[in-house]
């Protein structure tokens, strides 16, 4: 019987343990989850690189920041409230530190050189002219997070064009890839983090349209309020410098549990090998990133699929990351997967977690093209937490919908559930779907209190982006603060 | 013997309207407080959370105004009451927010309005006058929820969960009833489905709801007598279909769902498979003009197939539309269902794809909403189920009711607005989001303006179960905030 259910809106773990559902309200009312605890950044020294005229007025807002930026509509107060500003005696109760020696301005002569060149050249001149800016500053001084103003004119540009159609045409009539080709699609934002892994660095990139209400946003993309801006922006550098903005709420009765994300990508020239990926998460969120094996494309469902040894070797390797990083063993592991499991990665993966003594591992994939959709019978799109039971070992999950906090459906296009199809059978799909939602929280590069996947599979498709532009024998920064 | 002390009748009667007042407010699962020394607030409401029970700290203050005979101008619809300018004074000078309760306590009937909605300016002020309507202004359970929103503090992050409301989801899956009792199979030497085509070609008779797997060529139909004989290079076998539909094996399971697919898609004449975009879609008519489908319970039809005319130039055809369906059929629980996504699909001339259909599609994805979606599906699944006619044969798959479920909270839509503008969270820090342009460069290119979209979505509109769309402009409401005077339409659908 297909049956549904509402799940409750999980709740986020702040200062002085408080909980609240919604980042912003959370930190603003008990301040970030590490508020008073001794490492937590109670100054966050910050680097800037970028064209000299925006690093002043981008500086200007930051200060500016430092007080409280007013809510954007009344209508909404929950959707779009006041940032609280940031300073050691409020908001995330840090605050963001300068001198002119952790600056370094882009000359006017290599600003031409990128502007005058042509796409795709363009993209790779300014990606080269800042990575040797920020590695100049690196090497001198050492900062909590680099804040790097990109250039104006700078268009991300499409590097694959070619290949693309033609991928397309090969896909197979049924539903089964759970993901399209990766877009045919170059960035700044993922060059430069990729140039920089090495230096293991926390970057944030930021266009001019963010800290200067006169310049339009690029083509394409929305422009949010100036309170919603400055949230978002503080969180990630707060994130970035070390900090713990929020967690997940945990009872003592809970297993410490490790989370792991499992994705495939190919590497930029496109060579057929897709390697495999993995994230690990502890429940405070901080990620670490592993990368796997070669992963082949199998002939029966036409996804990338590991063989037992390298599904083995990826999940010792991925325990060893969260021993190195946390200094115990989780007693639970939940994995991920952006693909169906074959019989010889669940088994891959069990060999590896019996070895380490570990009791519990779960195993799901997730995808996030579930076609079952479900209506409600008025205008409003079903709320998120909507959970669909369509089967024993498949579940429908709307993680982006109607939200009660709100008083909207916060999004632009209809809302579609994310599918999770466990590897067994489970007894209890509602707890399995409320972690996954509890999942879709952590994400530090947004402050709303939805998102549509799941820590694990989201930053899996930011390091995926990142990760195809390193040749496979770099080693890879292990943080996720430097993907993001 | 001397005059004994009395009671007034006016006395009596006020008492009456708090003790309503009380009721009603137990009712909806709030407390209500009577004051012990009046100064033109009778009392206050001390607000529940109707999930939780937890006691909120959040008040109300009550005016109560009680008459056994009928207020100014009073019908059965509504009536009037002019305020005192002292008490108006009082009440919207105050802290807390407060509400005007009018009753007539011998018919157990009461009525609210929030001061500050109902009067919002320095005119209506002056004119201190206010207008119930007697619809929409009910002061019963219903109205708890408005005290609620009317209350909660805008800015401390109050949390409450959505109500508990039954509704009834509606899914986008389409149960099969009835399919064929045998597959038929036999050996063949084809492997593409264009040899195969060809091969049937010469027998002068189209025949669909077939596949090729492994080299088997499978159909419902039997093989000996049709023209797919052609195609069979051995001797048929024949098998029990729960052999394949009941099968664990996955290969299987997808090899039996792309045989109900060509199956389903082989026996809608008016239906056409699309290739390239891998949906069927509604066939042109001889003559190009509209087509209408999908009659049924909770749907009027809608215009599947139909001309729309050039924005720059109104006296030609710019390009048809044609009501796309994806489908696929997946076993859930031991029933197969065919899952239904509508899609659209544009062409120049019913038959060759519009140059800028993948701009059309980008556009209508923008203005999709979950009602027009939920409209189209019900659409397909009514035309699915429709019975087939004199001219068309018996349909070998046959399809039950869209599956439905039911849920313990829910919204009132009444009290909800479309999103706001900037919702949408910024992608500076999301590369994955690349190249949108803006939804009117989107249709300039394609020759197509806004409202035509949109006539294509809202077509066939006023759904069972939705209700009533919100008039344009109704920012008031959009807002999520109802007070008794914005919520009209709410009152107007509980009314009847």
């Amino acid at each position: 019987m297909i049956s549904s259910v509402i799940l409750d809106e999980p709740e986020l773990e702040f200062g002085g343990a408080a909980r609240h559902i919604d980042p912003r309200f959370g930190i603003t009312n008990y301040g970030p989850a590490d508020l008073g605890v001794a490492d937590a950044p109670r100054a966050i020294r910050v680097g800037l690189v970028g064209p000299a005229d925006q690093l002043d007025g981008l500086r200007q807002w930051l200060e500016r920041c430092r007080e409280p930026i007013a809510a954007k509509d009344e209508k909404y107060p929950h959707l779009f409230p006041e940032f609280p500003g940031c300073d050691t005696d409020r908001g995330l109760h840090t605050t963001l530190v300068f001198s002119d020696r952790n600056t370094r301005a882009i000359s006017s002569r290599d600003l031409r050189a990128i502007e005058t060149a042509g796409q795709p050249a363009a993209l790779t001149k300014a990606v080269s002219i800042y990575a040797e800016e920020i590695r100049t500053l690196a090497d001198e001084n050492r900062v909590d997070v680099l804040l790097v103003a990109r250039p104006e004119q700078l268009i991300d540009t499409a590097s694959r064009s070619a290949r693309g159609p033609k991928e397309a045409d090969k896909l197979p009539a049924r539903d089964t890839l759970d993901e399209p080709p990766p877009a045919p699609f170059a960035n700044f934002h993922d060059l430069l983090k990729a140039r920089l892994l090495h230096l293991r660095q926390p970057i944030q990139i930021i266009r001019r349209s963010t800290w200067e209400e006169a310049t339009r946003p690029p083509e394409g993309h929305s422009r949010q309020d100036e309170a919603s801006r400055a949230w978002n922006l503080h969180v990630a550098l707060y994130y970035k410098a070390g900090g713990v903005p929020w967690r997940l709420l945990r009872s003592p009765a809970d297993l410490t549990t490790c989370y792991v994300g499992v994705a495939f990508y190919r590497s930029d020239d496109g060579s057929s090998l897709s390697t495999s990926v993995a994230q690990v998460f502890n429940e405070r969120g901080d990620g670490v990133i592993v990368r796997g094996g070669p992963a082949r494309i199998s002939r029966t469902d036409r996804q990338p699929h590991l063989v037992r040894a390298d599904a083995h070797a990826l999940l010792v390797h991925a325990l060893g990351a969260y021993r190195r990083e946390h200094h115990t063993a989780p007693a639970r592991i939940v994995l991920h997967k952006t693909s169906a499991f074959t019989d010889d990665e669940a088994g891959g993966f069990q060999d590896a977690a019996d070895e380490r003594f570990i009791d519990t591992l779960e195993m799901s994939w997730i995808t996030s093209s579930e076609g079952a959709a479900a209506f409600r019978p008025g205008d409003a799109p079903p709320l998120r937490g909507t959970l669909v039971t369509l089967g024993e070992r498949e579940l429908a999950l709307y993680a982006t919908g109607s939200i009660e906090f709100y008083r909207t459906y916060p999004g632009m296009y209809i809302p579609r559930p994310i599918g999770i199809r466990p590897v067994t059978p489970t007894r209890n799909p509602r707890e399995l779907a409320a972690e996954v939602l509890a999942l879709t929280k952590m994400n530090w590069n947004q402050t709303r209190l939805d998102g549509r996947l799941p820590v694990t599979l989201r930053t899996a498709n930011q390091v995926k982006s990142v990760l195809r532009f390193c040749p496979p024998d770099q080693a890879v920064a292990t943080r996720y603060a430097h993907y993001m | 013997m001397a005059d004994r002390k009395t009671v007034t009748r006016q006395t009596f009667i006020g008492e009456k309207g708090i003790a309503l007042i009380e009721r009603r407010c137990l009712e909806m699962g709030h407390l209500f407080h009577p004051r012990r020394v009046d100064h033109g607030i009778d009392g206050h409401i001390d607000l529940v959370d109707p999930d939780s029970r937890a006691v909120l700290n959040l008040t109300l203050l009550v005016q109560s105004k009680a008459q056994d005979r009928r207020f100014s101008g009073e019908t059965d619809d509504g009536f009037h009451y002019l305020c005192d300018q002292r008490d108006l004074d009082h009440w919207l000078s105050g802290n807390s927010p407060v509400i005007l309760v009018f009753s007539h306590p011998e018919s157990h009937e009461a009525w609210w309005v929030e001061v500050k909605a109902a009067f919002p300016d320095a005119v209506s002020r002056a004119a201190r006058r206010v207008d119930i309507d007697k619809h929409t202004q009910r002061f019963d359970r219903d109205a708890a929820q408005a005290l609620l929103r009317l209350a909660m503090p805008r800015t401390t992050g109050l949390y409450l969960r959505p109500a508990s409301i039954t509704e009834v989801l509606t899914t986008n899956l389409l149960p099969v009833i009835e399919m064929p009792p045998t597959v038929h199979l036999a050996p063949t030497t084809f492997t593409d489905y264009r040899a195969a085509g060809g091969a049937l070609e010469t027998q002068g008779r189209r025949e669909s709801g077939w596949i090729l797997r492994d080299n088997l060529v499978l159909s419902f139909h039997d093989l000996r007598d049709s023209p797919l004989r052609v195609l069979c290079d051995g001797d048929p076998e024949r098998h029990e279909t729960r052999e394949w539909a009941d099968s664990d094996d996955l290969d299987t399971q997808h090899r039996f769902a792309d045989l109900l697919s060509r199956t389903v898609q082989g026996s809608y004449p008016e239906l056409r498979w699309h290739k390239d975009r891998k949906h069927m879609h509604f066939r042109a008519t001889s003559h190009l003009g509209p087509r209408k489908a999908g009659k049924g319970p909770g749907s009027r039809g809608r215009t599947v197939f139909g001309p729309h005319t050039s924005k720059s130039d109104p006296q030609r055809v710019g390009y048809y539309h044609h009501a796309a369906l994806r489908m696929r059929f997946r076993r859930l629980d031991g029933v197969w269902y065919c899952q239904l996504e509508p899609d659209y699909c544009f062409t120049t001339d019913g038959y060759t794809e519009y140059p800028f259909a993948d701009r059309l599609l980008a556009g209508i994805k923008r203005l999709d909403r979950h009602p027009a979606v939920r409209g189209w599906t019900r659409m397909w699944a009514n035309y699915l189920r429709q019975e087939a006619d004199l001219f068309t044969e018996a349909r070998p798959v046959q399809f039950g009711e869209l599956a439905t479920m039911t849920v313990e909270r829910g919204i009132d839509d009444l009290l909800w607005g479309p999103a706001p503008s900037g919702a949408t969270p910024e992608d500076d820090q999301d590369p994955s989001a690349g190249g949108q342009e803006s939804l009117d460069a989107v249709l300039a290119a394609a020759d197509a303006d806004t409202q035509d979209l949109l006539s294509l979505l809202q077509d066939g509109e006023s759904d069972e179960g939705a209700p009533r769309r919100r008039s344009p402009g109704s920012k008031a409401r959009s807002a999520g905030l109802r007070t008794p005077r914005q919520g009209r339409a709410s009152g107007a659908r509980r009314g009847r």
